[in-house]
């Protein structure tokens, strides 16, 4: 294969591990802080999307710039995530994790419901020429879209990561992880550190929506496949840490990408991560940071 | 035996039976709907087994589900080389080979604790899919056309009661189970794996003891699927819509219970079905299609069952039959 | 252990018997059967025409039709346009006054049922079983998409029910030996069929070099499957006009094409098609775009022209060849005649074949039912197999039916055009342009 192949295909394979590291982080904040699987991620992710279609499509008149939706998308979703937290899912933390799977699930449900109603099952898309247009140098071709969203992407992780090491609720957020009862015992307040992880956890999730509804199509069923790669890639990275979660992105999108031109055929692409995903499991259950971190 | 006969549960699981087995000839109408119900709640029971009572939430048993149903298929066909074989013969086998997948998974998966084990599940279920849709002999994406036989009415008839049966011996197993050392081992390793180890339970053989019987059942529910609906399609039998309503269904009704389960699965399958039928009602002066709604309605069912009583509805008839004990 | 036992026994009995309470209630409808007034005042004179002193017999009160479509899930789309569709038939021929019945010697007002199969097989064929059952439909009418015509078709088949459908194409479906099921959409393995008699012409015309090399990827559906065989099959008929050079199936819902794209490049072809559902078809298509991929002809099978993929892809998406079963801008006088109707009802533009399919499906069950004369299933089934409704709206003008219950009426093909415009450029007498082949460049 020619090196500009290569390269080419290096990059798109890097470009989507931005797009599944996006979409993965609200996944693993949540169930790092609260030891909770959050279902109906891909139902806000889903509204996420809509919510981005009604700020920038035609349709609905608004038209608003591209890079200004995310901005009015994370602190809504936010606020309603911490409401959710504080009215129901509080209710159900600490008990066996199926109970809140199922509780998730529900609203998962309801939520589609609404998306529905509201949007009707047409498949949406926002089109914005100048984000179709390839970046150019020379015979290499990047899309621009997937790059907007890896940089995003990238600027989030980076926000993340300093928010997390350098900020006090950050630092409370990662004791309340590693061990509650010991962060509770060094005054932490652990109810308000699980609302405001819950709060950012959807937020995160409406973000990768938003983002994402730049370079796939969406209607309200969409995220069901999204989610259960992003509990490969969290499970990858090793469940509980951000830079994990971009790591087990990196992972994942070389295998899939570089898969195919070594042979495998690309029906069974999908195979790859779930493959891979067991074969971590069995073999590295701590994922790639446990793997890192038994090193050190 | 005499216990048994004087027990007044004895004779209300009887009339149960009765009425149940009466249908074909009294309402012949819910005779489907009440077919499915048996294969869920026999469904809902098998997964009980390893996730309710062992405490191991698979979310990758629709792999043993398809299993069976393509067993069912292939050999009932008469295609990947073998002479075909009449359906009802292959139900044992499509049981067995189910089982004997839950070995090949099973070893590797099982020592996986807690969440781990649950997300390798996916992971199975999943690429169990892919592969079958990949494969040859499965027909591919097109699926197999199972026979359908001439006289479908007495077919179905005579299926409905194999389903009955089926269910009542998948409920007897569970009973069984959980009276026997076996279950106690399996309640042990839930409540605390290396407890139950250090008390001396084998807990590896425990557990994959567990998913075998599990999965030999559920592989059968598959197989009589098959001879159901006469077509098997991947994306169908082994997606995780199934896997996701085993682990519904137990959980409504109550894991680690005996008819935890049953109260899932009835909750889940018929009542579902009948949220897809709604007539609409009118609010402010609108006609509002209840149907419109069928996923809002299921999800705040599911939200209130859990918020109200997590160890679903056998909890609640538990908290009931507290406070009226309390008041006699 | 035991008192909770006896207790949540008796919550079974509870519940089990609620749920049978609620199930003997007669199953209402949800679709609103557009309430006209018209029945009323039509049956009068009905009541008129037949007096008292006949042996006629009075009938029943409605024909019941039933049909499960996906109004959720992964096919709401499409299942919402089958919805309207079946609705604007019936609101249309209840208008009338309802379906000319013989036997009775007037005409019965039909009342619809239409349930929500969430895109669930299982769910498909529950629903159809309970139109049959308890509902007790007279005839039913077709769902939507292969995977759940072919689940639920054994359905009509148990009940002795006749079906029609505009949403199945593959030919397993019909292949069963069911004598109940009809089916308005023509093969897979035709539209195959028909794009690999289109190459050659263009073949023969100079347009496209002898051998052509295709490079092919299909959905790993039972719809992609059968699309590919049919090529490959013309290709090892005919080896001197088609080289496949790559033959690929992919996942639906997939998240980045690259790969895919990339073997595409690197098969050199001189063709590129592909047969994916609209969200993959738009995504598929951007990548190659972005790659800055180009053929001489490009295929998405029976895609192409829907507005929603025209608006996402933007001028990406000119001079794409798609085969259809219908177009909204055939010119026969029946085709306009629906887009008109259609856009009155539903107030929006039919978008794809779905809508026209589904209005003409309900066209041929009416019409069977006259034809009959009786609401008797085997009669009508009987009707059904000898249809012969012209004018109709399908490509040629007349519904009719082989001898396994599926109609082989050709497609038609289109190519997008610049300015959101679309051509029909095959067969010769419906085209409304010529075929830009090779495509240009951009």
């Amino acid at each position: 294969m020619p090196p500009i192949e290569i390269l080419s295909l290096l990059i798109s394979a890097i470009l989507l591990a931005g797009l599944y590291a996006t979409m993965s982080y609200g996944l693993a904040l949540i169930y790092g802080v609260m030891k909770i699987v959050n279902l109906s991620h891909a139902g806000f992710m889903m509204l996420g999307a809509y919510a981005a279609f009604v700020l920038i499509s035609p349709v609905y008149g608004l038209e608003i710039n591209p890079f200004i939706p995310p901005l009015i998308i994370v602190p809504a979703f936010f606020f309603v995530g911490m409401g959710l937290q504080r009215f129901i899912v509080r209710r159900v933390v600490g008990q066996p994790m199926i109970t809140s799977l199922l509780l998730l699930f529900g609203l998962w449900l309801i939520i589609q419901n609404i998306a529905y109603v509201l949007f009707t099952a047409d498949t949406r898309t926002i089109t914005i020429p100048w984000l179709l247009q390839p970046i150019r140098f020379d015979e290499l071709r990047i899309s621009t879209n997937r790059t907007v969203v890896f940089a995003i992407g990238a600027i989030t992780l980076l926000l993340l990561q300093l928010f997390m090491s350098r900020t006090m609720l950050g630092k409370a957020i990662r004791a309340t992880a590693t061990d509650p009862a010991a962060a509770a015992l060094v005054g932490v307040d652990t109810e308000r550190v699980q609302m405001i992880s819950f709060g950012l956890g959807i937020a995160l999730a409406g973000l990768a929506g938003a983002l994402m509804s730049l370079v796939y199509s969406f209607d309200p069923d969409w995220g069901r496949s999204h989610l259960l790669k992003s509990f490969s890639i969290v499970v990858l990275g090793g469940l509980e840490s951000f830079v994990g979660v971009a790591l087990g992105s990196i992972v994942l999108a070389l295998v899939e990408t570089f898969s195919v031109p070594l042979g495998v055929p690309i029906a069974l692409q999908d195979l790859m991560s779930f493959a891979l995903l067991v074969i971590v499991l069995v073999v590295m259950p701590g994922g790639i940071m446990g793997l890192l971190q038994r090193r050190t | 035996m005499k216990k048994i006969l004087a027990s007044p549960q004895f004779w209300i699981i009887l009339v149960i039976i009765a009425t149940t087995a009466s249908v074909p000839f009294t309402a012949s109408a819910y005779q489907s709907l009440i077919f499915f119900t048996f294969i869920y709640i026999s469904l809902a029971s098998a997964w009980n087994l390893i996730g309710g009572y062992g405490g191991q939430i698979s979310f990758g048993h629709s792999a043993f589900y398809g299993l069976g149903a393509y067993t069912t298929a292939i050999l009932s066909l008469g295609t990947a080389g073998l002479p075909p074989i009449h359906p009802l013969i292959t139900i044992p086998i499509a049981g067995i080979v189910a089982a004997i997948f839950a070995i090949v998974i099973g070893y590797p998966t099982l020592r996986l604790r807690g969440p781990y084990f649950s997300i390798a599940t996916i992971g199975v279920g999943e690429a169990t899919r892919l592969i079958m849709l990949n494969a040859n002999f499965t027909g591919g994406a097109s699926g197999l056309n199972l026979h359908v036989p001439e006289d479908i009415k007495s077919y179905a008839m005579q299926y409905y009661y194999i389903g009955l049966v089926w269910m009542i011996v998948v409920m007897f197993i569970s009973w069984m189970v959980k009276r026997s050392r076996f279950g106690l081992g399996l309640f042990a390793i839930n409540m605390d794996t290396d407890a139950a180890e250090t008390l001396g339970v084998n807990t590896a053989r425990s557990k994959i003891m567990a998913l075998m019987l599990s999965a030999f059942l559920v592989g059968v529910c598959g197989s009589l699927y098959a001879q159901q609906i006469f077509y098997v399609e991947s994306n169908e039998v082994f997606g995780f819509r199934y896997s996701i309503s085993m682990v519904l269904m137990a959980t409504i009704g109550g894991v680690g219970t005996l008819w935890g389960p049953v109260l899932g699965a009835i909750i889940y399958f018929p009542i579902n079905d009948r949220l897809s039928t709604l007539k609409p009602i009118e609010l402010f002066g609108q006609s509002l299609e209840l149907t419109r709604l069928n996923l809002l309605i299921f999800g705040l069912l599911l939200i209130a069952i859990i918020l109200g009583e997590p160890r679903g509805l056998a909890g609640i008839g538990e908290r009931i039959w507290r406070k009226v004990r309390r008041r006699s | 252990m035991k008192k909770i036992s006896v207790l949540t026994r008796i919550i079974y009995i509870g519940v089990a018997a609620i749920l049978l309470a609620a199930c003997a209630t007669p199953a209402p409808t949800t679709a609103p059967v557009a309430p006209t007034s018209a029945p009323a005042a039509t049956s009068a004179p009905a009541a008129t025409s037949a007096p008292a002193a006949t042996a006629v017999p009075q009938g029943p009160k409605e024909i019941v039709m039933g049909a499960a479509l996906p109004l959720t899930g992964g096919q709401a789309r499409e299942g919402g346009f089958f919805k309207k569709a079946y609705e604007m038939a019936v609101k249309e021929i209840n208008d009338s006054g309802g379906v000319m019945v013989k036997e009775y010697n007037r005409k019965i007002p039909v009342k619809l049922i239409i349930y929500d199969d969430k895109s669930e097989t299982t769910t498909s064929v529950t629903l159809y079983e309970k139109l049959a059952t308890e509902d007790k439909v007279d005839v039913f009418l077709g769902g939507y998409s292969t995977a759940l015509v072919q689940a639920h078709a054994v359905i009509p088949q148990k009940y002795q029910i006749p079906y029609v459908n505009g949403g199945g194409a593959t030919g397993s479906i019909y292949a069963q030996g069911n004598k109940w099921i009809f089916g308005l959409l023509a093969s897979i393995e035709k539209l195959s069929i028909t794009f690999a008699d289109w190459i050659e012409a263009q073949q023969d015309a100079g347009a496209l070099p002898k051998p052509v090399k295709l490079a092919m990827a299909a959905e790993n559906t039972s719809h992609g499957v059968e699309f590919a065989k049919g090529i490959n099959d013309r290709a090892k008929a005919k080896p001197d006009r088609f080289t496949i050079v790559m033959d690929e199936k992919f996942e639906i819902n997939g998240k980045d094409y690259a790969p895919l794209i990339a073997k595409v490049k690197a098969a050199n072809a001189d063709v590129f098609f592909a047969d994916a559902r609209i969200a993959d078809y738009t995504l598929m298509h951007r990548q190659y775009t972005e790659a800055g991929l180009s053929h001489k002809v490009v295929s998405y099978g029976p895609r192409g022209p829907e507005s929603a993929a025209r608006s996402a892809l933007g001028a990406a998406s000119d001079y794409i060849i798609g085969a259809n079963w219908w177009s909204p801008d055939l010119s026969d006088a029946s085709s306009k005649e629906f887009v008109a109707k259609y856009k009155a009802y539903a107030k929006e533009d039919p978008d794809g074949y779905y809508a026209a399919l589904g209005y003409e499906t309900a066209r041929v069950m009416f019409k069977a039912i006259e034809a009959a004369g009786t609401l008797d299933k085997t009669k009508v089934r009987d009707a059904l197999a000898a249809t012969k409704l012209s004018p109709s709206l399908v490509v040629g003008g007349t519904v009719s039916f082989q001898a396994n219950g599926q109609i082989n009426n050709p497609y038609i093909m289109t190519q997008n055009k610049p300015g959101n415009k679309v051509d029909i450029i095959y067969p010769k007498d419906l085209a409304t342009g010529s075929a830009v082949v090779p495509i240009p460049k951009k």
